[in-house]
């Protein structure tokens, strides 16, 4: 056949197809003319088009007893028609679904069958009723439903004007509809406005079980049942976070797409959308952001566009401010606890949702838990300024350590020794620091081999002053070589070794590997639980240390109530006016504003700076700390001019203490610049920026934040335009922390080198980011996979806050392929880990994958 | 990579610049591969193979939905579809040299009743003969088969109509019918 003879039939068939069938037959045969190759051709193929055509459209005519007229829907592998039982006296009209012919495998007559007995479990009026079931003539199964004539939820609601009270009552039916598909032990999985029709007389009926599960325990148990059928796709405003995570989808997550549909029939929008940031990627959000409030909605359409809030009003029969009090509270609080990212603190049951709801629209109390205003959307800064505290640790943990020492009065030798003790980490550090600090380390290990306690003690001392030069790796050696000597002393249940993992700890935090610093705080804090049984101030510090890290990763959920046993335990300890007792508060001040309640975070940032102030003064560095917290937690609530004031005094403590040139202070005008970013036009702080920034390029100056501080001001230069200014500090700052950057590991299914952020998840998720530092909450990243640019700033992204993390080696899509994948952190000896399939809060055992 | 640049670049792909091919396609390609693997471990007897979900599940990844216009989103659909038919095909020889069956019916194929084109190989084949005669009918199979698209969409990306893209799918599928059901000789 010639190419020519190609054309011709193709042409010649596609003028055919478009003929009624009677007419083809004349069509070709002029068309062909005497050519009996293409005649052929063209007349195999339409024959061929005819059967294919047939197919497609084939159904059948009658089913039963029913006549299908039309179709009403189609989703997956099968089709809904309209069906119509002709009684003589009236005209019965039913839905009749049936498997699509091409579809009859042995899988979907299984899944066809589950959805029919979920069907025939489920008598209830606000449920599509099974009425028949059965087989056509040429043997395809089909079951006839209850035929719905009504709108989508929504529709209903907005068509009809429904008060904000009559879509309540509406709803309440449907999540009472959900229940008892959940008490016999039915998951709908699909729950949205398309599959709730509202009949003309205002019932609601959900239908579709097309992907429901029966909750079998032992599938539950398993955890294996494959959850998202790629039959369909799930809808993604709808979709609990578990769900997208390929875990096991429980009441839970009907629970959860309740609260969705709660926020739209409140607002009209979803709850992810419509923020102020740009709109992130949907999924994305699901996992990691915050949900809005509905009354914070409103309150923003309101400012952003009142035509469109008037109207949305109206289609609720009142006026924009009088939706935003509605909401504001109970309903806020109702949505909240639906949309929870963890199944177990959402509604235990569908039903205790409509209760709360039934409360609600009585008048009285609901269970679900209040926030004082909706979450902060913007938790960098406050994420930025924990990892800052993180890294005072270590000044503080080098005060805490002499003290301790002092208090050991066993032995003159040991007076001796802390004598020198003292002197190394005292020692004023100059030019030849390093030079006599490595002499001492050589010597002490050659001269104190026979005294192993001793030599421990020192290599401790020396750890220390390393680490004041900024010197880790060194610091890091001298812990773990007291570390190793002690545990051969002492075993490992003491206390001299919990103190050189904690120590060691730091040093790991500071090098910005958070994983192995959790690991040894929480190893630390194991030994230290067991041999100091009841109140202890070791305890605490371990405790605190290991909330700084959770909090430094995120995870405040987890800080929180390691860093409230920290300060309740201190407060008895050592009464409410030791100074020791601020430092928890300060913190637990930072999980508890990462947790979105930022009023009750500034009351701890007052309070922590209260006993400050008692303590030691009105101007200590400390207070100014503390200052700069809580201004930052008044900026990210909007309240920037407060957050200004409380700056000004920062940085005027600040400057008092520590010189114009002080990388601290530095560090407050940063926090100036990420303000002044926001809209607040401030006083350009590039000119106090600079000085402090060349300052800061000049080691040993403030060594150990030195990066942090570099790759600060950096970002602040390149986020107010000078970007060739902040090139230098970027590259330096990531010289110090990356000294020979490995090259990235070979992905081998993308172009993209894999990159995954020390914050972990949050930024795997998005693709591009970042090898990145957190401060201030920006993210510098410096991507090699980035086409043309190096260095790029991502705040957005990486700079969010995330409850959840743990993430395994391959980043986001292992978590995707391995179910159990974790990365886990060592607690009370053995390995449990934190894993963000399960949305961050359960510590679950798993040696399998982990190991 | 940024989803601003993945969407640059799409729009230039699309605008006719063939150097932002170059740079998208490794990215879907290794996208893909890598959903697709996940999907073929779990596979099972019975399954058909979605593509169409597949390449959303990569486009959902890569892109912040709600950023990407509505042409840009086929154009991608349309390079996520030549790539997906290359993922299936790599995979489907490498369990052909295991020995083993080579891979899962296409959803969208077994849909018009090409479920016998089972081995994604002979399919490959049989759309090659195909494309070497009539390239905008292979092109529009394939795009229907490994990318999801629909006759609008189709339509975008070839920038034909759709009653256009309508008949000459038709007649691609009856050309497949003839071609896998008949004597393979031309």
């Amino acid at each position: 056949m010639t190419p020519e003879d190609d054309r011709c039939i193709a042409d010649i068939f596609e003028q055919a197809v478009d003929l009624p069938p009677a007419e083809r037959g004349d069509f070709v045969e002029r068309a062909c003319g005497d050519d009996a190759t293409v005649r052929r051709e063209v007349e195999a193929l339409l024959a061929l088009d005819a059967e294919a055509e047939a197919g497609a459209l084939g159904v059948p005519e009658r089913v039963g007893p029913y006549r299908l007229a039309g179709k009403l829907g189609e989703g997956g592998m099968s089709e809904v028609f309209l069906g119509l039982r002709d009684d003589g006296e009236f005209v019965r009209r039913v839905a009749v679904k049936l498997i699509r012919k091409e579809f009859l495998t042995a899988e979907t007559m299984r899944r066809f069958e589950t959805e029919r007995q979920i069907l025939a479990s489920l008598d209830h009026p606000s449920i599509a009723r099974l009425l028949d079931a059965g087989r056509t003539a040429d043997g395809m199964p089909y079951f006839v439903m209850e035929y719905i004539e009504g709108e989508p939820i929504d529709l209903y609601c907005d068509r009809h004007r429904l008060t904000v009270a009559e879509r309540l009552e509406i709803f309440r039916q449907v999540c009472l509809a959900v229940h008892f598909a959940h008490q016999n032990l039915v998951v709908h999985r699909d729950i949205k406005p398309g599959n709730i029709l509202v009949t003309e007389a205002g019932q609601p009926k959900l239908l579709d079980f097309g992907i429901a599960k029966l909750l079998n325990p032992d599938l539950m148990i398993r955890g294996s049942e494959p959850t998202m059928s790629w039959g369909r796709l799930l809808t993604p405003e709808y979709a609990s976070p578990e769900q997208l995570l390929g875990k096991p989808v429980t009441s839970a997550s009907d629970v959860y797409a309740l609260g969705v549909l709660l926020f739209k029939l409140l607002t009209g929008a979803d709850p992810y959308r419509l923020r102020e940031r740009p709109a992130p990627e949907l999924e994305r959000s699901i996992l990691a952001a915050e949900p809005d409030t509905p009354s914070g909605f409103v309150r923003r359409l309101v400012d952003a566009g009142p035509e469109e809030a008037r109207e949305l009003a109206m289609e609720r029969g009142t006026r924009p401010h009088a939706l935003v009090r509605a909401f504001a509270g109970d309903l806020d609080a109702i949505t909240a606890k639906a949309l929870r990212k963890e199944p177990q603190h959402r509604y235990v049951s569908a039903e205790q949702m409509a209760e709360d709801l039934r409360r609600h629209l009585a008048g009285g109390p609901v269970s679900a838990p209040y926030r004082t205003t909706s979450l902060p959307t913007r938790g960098w800064l406050l994420a930025g300024a924990a990892l800052t505290l993180l890294l005072l640790a270590a000044a503080g943990l080098l005060a805490r350590q002499k003290a301790r020492l002092e208090e050991r009065d066993q032995a003159r030798t040991q007076q001796i020794v802390a004598s020198l003790e003292r002197v190394f980490e005292e020692m004023p550090l100059g030019p030849h620091s390093q030079d006599l600090v490595d002499h001492a380390s050589r010597r002490f290990q050659q001269d104190l081999a026979g005294i192993p306690d001793t030599q421990a003690g020192l290599m401790m001392s020396l750890g220390r002053v390393y680490f004041r030069m900024g010197h880790l790796e060194e610091a890091a050696s001298s812990f773990q070589g007291a570390l190793a000597t002690r545990q051969r002393l002492f075993g490992v249940e003491h206390e001299a070794v919990a103190e050189s993992l904690a120590e060691l700890a730091v040093v790991e935090a500071t090098q910005g590997d958070l994983q192995g610093a959790e690991d040894l705080h929480a190893r630390a804090l194991a030994i230290r639980r067991k041999i100091h049984p009841g109140d202890n101030f070791a305890v605490t510090e371990s405790l605190v240390g290991l909330g700084r890290v959770f909090l430094a990763k995120g995870h405040a959920a987890i800080a929180e109530p390691l860093l409230q046993e920290a300060f309740v335990t201190r407060q008895r300890l050592l009464g409410e006016g030791d100074v020791r007792v601020a430092e928890p508060l300060t913190d637990l001040g930072h999980a508890v504003g990462l947790l979105g309640s930022p009023d009750a975070a500034d009351f701890l940032f007052m309070r922590a700076a209260k006993i400050q102030r008692r303590a030691a003064g009105d101007e200590t560095w400390e207070v100014a700390i503390n200052l700069v917290y809580r201004a930052a937690s008044r900026v990210d609530q909007g309240e920037r001019e407060k957050g200004r004031e409380i700056l000004l005094e920062a940085s005027r403590i600040e400057r008092q203490l520590c010189g114009e040139a002080s990388p601290d202070l530095a560090g407050s005008l940063l926090n100036f610049a990420a303000a002044a970013q926001q809209g607040t036009p401030w006083a350009d702080p590039v000119p106090h920026l600079r000085p402090a920034a060349s300052d800061c390029r000049t080691p040993p100056l403030a060594a150990p934040h030195l990066p942090y501080l570099l790759q600060a001001l950096g970002t602040g230069l390149n986020e107010l335009g000078y970007a060739a200014e902040a090139e230098p500090l970027l590259e330096q700052a990531g010289e110090i922390r990356w000294p020979a950057t490995p090259p990235p590991p070979a992905d081998n299914s993308s172009a993209a080198g894999p990159c995954v952020p020390d914050g972990g998840i949050a930024e795997t998720l998005e693709s591009h980011c970042c090898s990145g530092v957190i401060l201030g909450g920006t993210t510098v990243c410096r991507n090699p996979a980035e086409w043309g640019n190096s260095w790029r700033t991502c705040r957005h992204v990486c700079g969010s806050r995330l409850v959840n993390g743990c993430v395994p080696p391959g980043g986001v899509d292992d978590i995707l392929s391995l179910t159990n994948c974790c990365n886990g952190a060592s607690v009370n000896g053995s390995v449990r880990c934190l894993n963000p399939a399960d949305h961050g809060t359960t510590w679950r055992t798993c040696f399998h994958t982990c190991a | 990579m940024a989803t601003r640049t993945l969407t640059r670049l799409l729009s230039a792909w699309s605008q006719g610049d063939g150097e932002a091919l170059d740079r998208l396609a490794p990215l879907v390609y290794g996208k893909l591969r890598q959903l697709a693997s996940c999907y073929l471990r779990r596979e099972r007897p019975g399954h058909v193979l979605e593509t169409g979900a597949l390449v959303n599940e990569a486009f959902l990844r890569l892109f912040s939905q709600h950023r990407v216009s509505w042409k840009n989103r086929s154009h991608f659909f349309a390079i996520a579809a030549l790539m997906m038919r290359r993922v299936l095909i790599e995979h489907a020889r490498r369990r052909q040299h295991a020995g083993r069956v080579p891979c899962l019916p296409l959803e969208a194929a077994a849909e018009v009743g090409l479920a016998e084109a089972s081995d994604v190989l002979a399919l490959d084949e049989a759309l090659r003969q195909l494309s070497a005669r009539h390239p905008q009918a292979g092109k529009i199979v394939e795009l229907r088969f490994f990318g999801g698209l629909n006759e609008s969409e189709i339509s975008e990306v070839l920038g034909i109509s759709v009653p256009t893209v309508k008949r000459r799918w038709r007649f691609a599928r009856a050309w497949l019918h003839r071609y896998l059901a008949g004597p393979k000789s031309s």
